[in-house]
């Protein structure tokens, strides 16, 4: 049982990366501002329930989750889960290995990478479903391990990885919609074939 | 946690299905079934959740392979591009409001409340 008076030591230099995930998850900053603080609060309060020696990362991100869950999910009125297009593994990559592969680009990737501005990777992430976003977010950003991630989100772990795998997916191709339509990659990514739009 | 029969969701059992096709550059002298599977475990090799021995083999082969490798490295960079983005300072105001908030939950009374 962990003792209240070692919660603000413990916790607070983890404010960072929980707001940063709050963020993503509200995708707007007085929003993210209230469920962090919302979850500190919630978090200190539950605090003797905290098994000290574990990971209070973990714990804390369970907080945050619940908390936009039951709070700010029923706000936004989004359905719970959302369905992906089913797309090939890979997306991004195949999209721009495929014009390399036709000598339209020495270094194609690299290309793209330095040019997808930090704004199209936010909004690619953000205009994910929400259990997909999560998902990715916890893992990609966070490195949280799929066992975490199960526990974080309270599903079996089977549901971590399938929301892993198509949420990866699902970001790759707005990401690659993104740059179509920007023009960053101009006209020398060419799909592979018929691309699975909507 | 890393055999595959261990998938308890149906729609990531389905992939097993269909397992990706090779990318286009892989090295002469590979197995197209090595790609499958190096490609197909791709990600898990990434998020560390593979035993010893499959990572291993899964390193060995994208070692010699030039269209694996080419395809994790791409992978790699962009997990970094994404984490790189998401990542965030926390504003001084907020930690401000929270540590006021926590003194105020003492102040009324909400210490020890159990969960």
């Amino acid at each position: 049982m962990a003792d209240q008076a070692n919660f603000e030591e413990a916790a607070m230099p983890l404010m960072s990366s929980l707001y940063s995930a709050a963020l993503r998850m509200t995708r707007n900053p007085a929003d993210a501002e209230d469920l962090v603080s919302e979850a500190y609060l919630r978090a200190y309060r539950g605090f003797g329930g905290f098994t000290e020696g574990t990971n209070l990362k973990a714990w804390m991100y369970r907080i945050l989750t619940n908390t936009f869950i039951n709070t700010y999910r029923a706000k936004q009125r989004r359905p719970a889960e959302t369905e992906l297009d089913d797309l090939e593994d890979l997306y991004l990559y195949r999209r721009v290995q495929g014009a390399a592969g036709q000598g339209l680009g020495v270094s194609a990737e690299d290309n793209l990478m330095s040019r997808l501005g930090d704004g199209e990777v936010v909004e690619a992430l953000e205009s994910l479903p929400e259990n997909f976003r999560i998902a990715v977010l916890l893992s990609d950003v966070e490195g949280f391990s799929y066992a975490e991630i199960a526990d974080i989100l309270d599903v079996p772990i089977g549901t971590v990885m399938s929301r892993l795998h198509r949420g990866r997916k699902a970001l790759q191709k707005a990401l690659y919609d993104y740059a179509v339509d920007r023009g960053i990659t101009g006209d020398r990514f060419a799909p592979p074939k018929e691309p699975a739009s909507q | 946690m890393s055999e595959h029969s261990d998938f308890d969701d149906p729609s990531a059992a389905d992939r097993f299905d269909t397992m990706p096709a090779p990318v286009g550059l892989c090295a002469e002298g590979m197995s197209e079934q090595d790609c499958r599977e190096a490609l197909r475990d791709l990600y898990e090799y990434l998020d560390g959740e593979l035993t010893v021995e499959r990572r291993e083999r899964i390193r060995l082969h994208v070692e010699a392979c030039g269209g694996c490798l080419s395809a994790y490295d791409f992978e790699v960079e962009l997990r970094r591009l994404i984490a790189r983005t998401c990542q965030c300072e926390a504003p001084e105001a907020l930690r401000e409001r929270v540590a006021r908030a926590l003194r105020d939950c003492d102040d009324d009374g909400g210490r020890r409340v159990e969960t």
